[in-house]
């Protein structure tokens, strides 16, 4: 167990995300010696994925439930951005309440707008709030926790929340004919990412592709059995079958490394800088990503400009 | 499966492959195409997304109209390019480019319409927006290499699918083309091949070739077909073979030259016979010419005749030849063979030998001239007739007596021949005979000083097949017969009133016992009329048990021999005694014909006989059996107990002390003891057993199925017993005893000592024995054995 490929459950990289990374950078460097006097015993040690209980994980279900994972014999050892597994423009939305007078987007004047703070859904919500011409600033932001928006939503406490799938549809049903989904002008796209240590990817590179492997093949299934997808991840999730189908069609299931992950990342970065009140950052995001492991099982996948 | 199916089904599998084939080819190149279009349509989409992309920096940078300009017009032919897809191609990253697309003007007008200020929110909207629209345009260039990659792909992989369906679709044909060939080959070409042999075998005279198939298809069919005809055509061949073998047997088996002679007058045919007769074998004839195999002479005899019936003639000529030594006679006939045209193929020839006809025929001749002599030499008119009853011969007899000559008999008629009185006794018994019914006529003719009778006959005359042809008329002269009879019927009329007037019954049976004759007193004892009894047999008119009584002597009688009898008749109430006496009518030449009887009624002399009977063998004081009864009924009971295998006793007894009661009291009381002694003796036995009086006091006693010596005993002291009851005789009580010997034999042989004078003997001794022992007892002699006591057996 000393090997671990964590799955970021939100693939924006915050400031703390990028802390954290750092962190984790550094805590797998540390590890990696030790990894090295035990390689051996490590690998024949589980790999341990943790993902986000969200449609973003379907890949992850189906490589699951499919037994990919185990034809893959996938191991565990992990870092670094290997591959996007998914991506989305919807994935988070804005749900309000109507009888908290928001029309289109929440407004300024002290409507209360419950999010995860400093999470891609703050960042998503001052992007929607910028497109529609509305100082964040002006819009009171109050933190929650992600298994709370929809508990405060119904107490009233929020007039509106941004959050993620499948919190916002659990929340836009929970409040029936009194919430309001506001759609999406496409400001930002989420990518989902497989992330590892690099020692992990160096030294295990066999397992990072059998995972690799297992994913483009779940990627295949749910092309051609999006009904059978669609079930599992409706177990999942415990939803019901059209909210899993609508969340399906909101995804794109590729596993890829595209070029504008990076900029989505830059943007990101930019984003989490000004939060944290710093100038411009430096942050060269595409040495966070080792597009090798994914270009030796499938080049095609591959579109990162170096 | 039926080659036709079979076939139709490779037809259409061959078609409908063909079809399916083209649409799939047509398929692939529509695929290739839209594969094709779609890379360059992405082709296309990723130039001009890379342009956008450089004017979206342009613009952020400069931001002059004329970019925006351009960033609009080239956004446009991308989502046109976007539009354009025609659904054929589509793909994840094709959606996302469409999504991101439609999505991006909104951006791009919003950073356009951003008021031109400084404030830190604008500036930050603007730098969030150029953030998006750059991230976008940057995901839209992503999406667009994917989808050209994806394009690639997929035109690689439809141009393989063409390459591989071009490649397959010649293979497949190819396939079904040798299937169809194979199929052709197995189903069609070798059954052809198969029916060729076959053919050439029959054409080679190889009947008995079948070719077998059990195949369920058209060649199978035809084969059996030929199969069939093959039999057929072997049958027929068999048939005729036969029926030529059969025409040749049978003309073999003629006994006659069969031959067959073409225009050419050469040989093509010749039986056996020709072998047999004349030394030609007849196969090696075929095809030689007649003068050739017969010798010229015999040839120049017979060419003209054959030259006859070669023109169409049927001819018909005798010849004599020498076979075996003796002279033939051959009678021939030439048939000629006419084709349906009328016109001559040839002739048959047939030759038989008349030889023996001739003699036949000869023979005959003379047979008749003997039957002429014959019915000329019978003293009666034979004449023969047809069924027109005209005359066909008369024999001498019978012309004489009409006075006519054979010249006269050509055309003569029966009527004209007999002249209408005599033809008019004839006609009843001519239409009788026309119809093939035998018949016979008594006739008259009367002459001026005379009268003559005949006796025709007329035979109907059958040929062989039954058809009749005439009949004879056969007519005897029966005037003297006819004379005799009445001479005789006279003698019978006063023979019949003599024998009605005896007083004696007269009758005449013939050999079958019927009466032919019974006089008055006969039929006044059967109390019938004449006319019930005549022609009746003699068991049917007498009861049956009379008739019994006279069968034998009746049977015996019609085999010649004289029986006389005597027999009781009962008619009515009248008992008569008859002597019969049966006398044979014996004929001249041997035979008995039938038997008189003459029957006596002698009623009266048997009445008188039995009653002299009677006195003779009377005791007339007794009424008991005297000693000539006795004599004749002792042997008689000595042959029923050898007969029956029994024992008989004889008593030999007398009243003790007669003489000395006929010495007091006279001969009438002694008269008047000896009849009660002889009732009390009857009395004493049983009625079957015989009590007689040999004379004076001296009695016997036949006792007959006695079985031991005590039954006599028993009787004896039965006999002692009653004789020893009080007698009164005039007026005086008198005590009669008696004496008794018995004679006793076990069996009755013929040895000594079984006769009846034996018997008498040995009773007589008994007798003396008992008198000895002082009378009023009886003593036994049990065969030559005298018992001491009585009751000592």
């Amino acid at each position: 167990m000393n090997a671990q490929a964590t799955l970021s459950s939100r693939a924006g990289l915050t400031r703390r995300a990028l802390v954290g990374g750092a962190w984790a950078l550094a805590w797998t460097l540390a590890w990696a010696g030790a990894l090295a006097l035990f390689a051996r015993r490590a690998e024949a040690a589980p790999l341990t994925l943790e993902v986000s209980s969200g449609p973003v994980s379907l890949p992850v279900y189906v490589a699951e439930a499919r037994g990919f994972f185990k034809d893959e014999a996938a191991a565990r050892r992990d870092l670094a951005i290997v591959a996007t597994i998914s991506a989305s423009s919807y994935q988070i939305k804005v749900v309000a309440r109507r009888s908290a007078q928001i029309a289109e987007a929440p407004q300024g004047g002290g409507k209360r707008v419950g999010t995860v703070p400093d999470s891609s859904a703050q960042y998503f919500l001052d992007n929607r709030l910028i497109f529609n011409d509305i100082d964040p600033t002006t819009v009171k932001v109050i933190g929650v926790a992600p298994d709370k928006p929809v508990a405060a939503l119904q107490a009233h406490a929020l007039d509106a929340i941004a959050i993620w799938e499948p919190i916002a549809s659990t929340a836009a049903l929970s409040r029936a004919g009194d919430a309001v989904v506001f759609a999406s002008p496409r400001v930002y796209t989420q990518h989902f990412n497989l992330v590892a240590a690099r020692p992990t990817l160096a030294h295990r590179d066999a397992d990072v592709a059998r995972v690799l492997r297992a994913l483009l093949r779940a990627q295949r299934a749910i092309q051609a059995e999006p009904g059978v997808a669609s079930t599992l991840l409706a177990d999942r999730l415990h939803v019901g079958p059209t909210q899993a189908t609508a969340m399906m069609e909101s995804e794109d299931y590729r596993v890829r490394l595209d070029q504008s992950l990076v900029t989505t990342m830059q943007s990101q970065a930019r984003w989490a800088v000004r939060r944290a009140g710093g100038g411009r950052p430096s942050v060269d995001v595409l040495r966070a990503i080792d597009p090798a492991p994914l270009q030796r099982i499938d080049a095609t996948a591959v579109g990162l400009v170096r | 499966m039926r080659i036709r199916t079979q076939l139709l089904a490779f037809v259409t599998a061959s078609v409908c492959t063909g079809i399916l084939a083209a649409t799939i080819v047509f398929a692939a190149g529509r695929r290739e195409d839209a594969a094709g279009d779609a890379q360059a349509r992405a082709q296309t989409a990723e130039h001009e997304v890379a342009g956008l992309f450089a004017l979206t920096q342009e613009y952020a940078r400069y931001a002059e109209p004329r970019a925006a300009e351009q960033w609009r017009l080239r956004h446009a032919t991308i989502a046109a390019a976007l539009a354009d897809d025609h659904g054929e191609v589509t793909n994840p990253a094709l959606a996302e480019l469409r999504d991101v697309t439609q999505a991006l003007p909104a951006l791009f007008s919003r950073l356009v319409e951003l008021p031109d200020a400084d404030d830190s929110f604008t500036v930050r909207r603007k730098e969030a927006l150029l953030d998006q629209l750059l991230t976008n345009t940057q995901a839209m260039s992503d999406y667009a290499y994917q989808w050209l990659q994806a394009s690639v792909a997929q035109r690689r992989a439809a141009e393989s699918e063409f390459k591989w369906i071009a490649f397959s679709v010649p293979c497949v044909m190819l396939v079904m083309l040798l299937a169809s060939g194979m199929v052709v080959l197995r189903r069609v070409l070798l059954p052809m091949q198969r029916l060729d042999r076959a053919a050439a075998a029959i054409r080679r005279g190889d009947m008995s070739y079948r070719l077998g198939s059990t195949t369920q298809d058209e060649f199978g069919d035809l084969a059996r077909e030929f199969d069939a005809m093959t039999a057929a055509l072997q049958d027929s061949d068999q048939q005729r073979d036969r029926s030529e073998q059969q025409l040749r047997d049978i003309t073999d088996n003629l006994p006659a030259l069969v031959g067959y002679i073409d225009p050419e007058h050469h040989v093509r045919f010749g039986n056996e016979k020709y072998r047999e007769w004349l030394g030609h074998d007849p196969f090696s004839m075929v095809g030689r010419h007649v003068g050739e195999v017969l010798g010229e002479t015999a040839y120049a005899a017979m060419k003209g005749h054959l030259d006859k019936a070669l023109a169409g003639e049927r001819v018909q000529w005798g010849r004599t030849l020498i076979r075996n030594g003796s002279e033939r006679h051959l009678l021939s006939e030439y048939i000629p063979d006419i084709d349906p045209n009328g016109g001559v193929r040839g002739c048959y020839t047939l030759s038989v030998d008349i030889t023996e006809r001739r003699a036949a025929e000869l023979e005959i001749s003379r047979s008749e001239q003997r039957m002429a002599d014959l019915t000329n030499a019978i003293p009666a008119m034979v004449g023969y007739f047809d069924m027109d009853q005209t005359c066909l011969y008369a024999n001498d007899a019978g012309l004489r007596s009409l006075g006519l000559s054979r010249a006269d008999i050509p055309g003569l008629s029966m009527r004209t021949a007999l002249g209408e009185t005599v033809y008019a006794q004839h006609e009843p018994f001519v239409r009788e005979a026309l119809q093939g019914r035998r018949s016979r006529l008594d006739g008259k003719v009367e002459f001026a000083d005379r009268a003559a009778h005949f006796q025709a006959h007329l035979i109907p005359d059958h040929s062989d097949g039954g058809t009749q042809r005439g009949f004879y008329l056969m007519t005897f002269d029966i005037t003297a017969l006819k004379e005799a009879e009445s001479r005789r019927a006279k003698l019978e009329g006063q023979l019949r009133a003599i024998t009605d007037n005896l007083p004696v019954a007269i009758t005449y049976l013939d050999a079958e016992q019927r009466y032919r004759f019974v006089n008055r007193t006969g039929l006044e004892w059967l109390c019938r009329p004449a006319d019930e009894v005549l022609g009746q047999r003699i068991g049917d008119i007498l009861r049956p048990i009379a008739y019994e009584r006279r069968r034998e002597s009746i049977e015996a009688g019609l085999t010649g021999k004289r029986v006389t009898f005597e027999a009781e008749s009962i008619t009515g109430d009248v008992t008569r005694i008859l002597h019969y006496a049966y006398i044979p009518d014996i004929e001249s030449d041997g035979r008995v014909a039938g038997l008189y009887g003459l029957a006596t009624d002698v009623s009266a002399l048997k009445n008188v006989e039995r009653q002299l009977s009677l006195l003779v063998r009377s005791d007339v004081l007794t009424g008991l059996a005297n000693r000539y009864s006795f004599n004749e009924t002792m042997p008689l009971a000595l042959s029923r107990a050898r007969r029956a295998m029994t024992g008989l006793a004889l008593m030999y007894l007398d009243i003790d002390h007669f003489k000395s009661i006929n010495d007091s009291l006279g001969h009438a009381a002694g008269d008047e003891v000896l009849k009660a002694f002889a009732r009390r003796l009857q009395q004493s036995v049983r009625i079957t057993d015989t009590v007689a009086r040999l004379g004076g006091d001296e009695f016997v006693i036949i006792l007959e199925g006695v079985n031991n010596a005590d039954e006599p005993q028993i009787v004896a002291r039965k006999i002692v017993a009653d004789v020893g009851r009080p007698l009164e005789v005039q007026g005086r009580a008198l005590s009669l005893t008696t004496s008794i010997g018995v004679a006793f034999r076990r069996e009755i042989s013929t040895a000594d000592g079984a006769t009846a004078e034996a018997l008498i003997g040995r009773a007589d001794a008994a007798l003396y024995a008992a008198k000895n022992a002082g009378r009023n007892t009886w003593r036994v002699m049990v065969d030559d054995v005298l018992l001491a006591e009585p009751g000592a057996a």
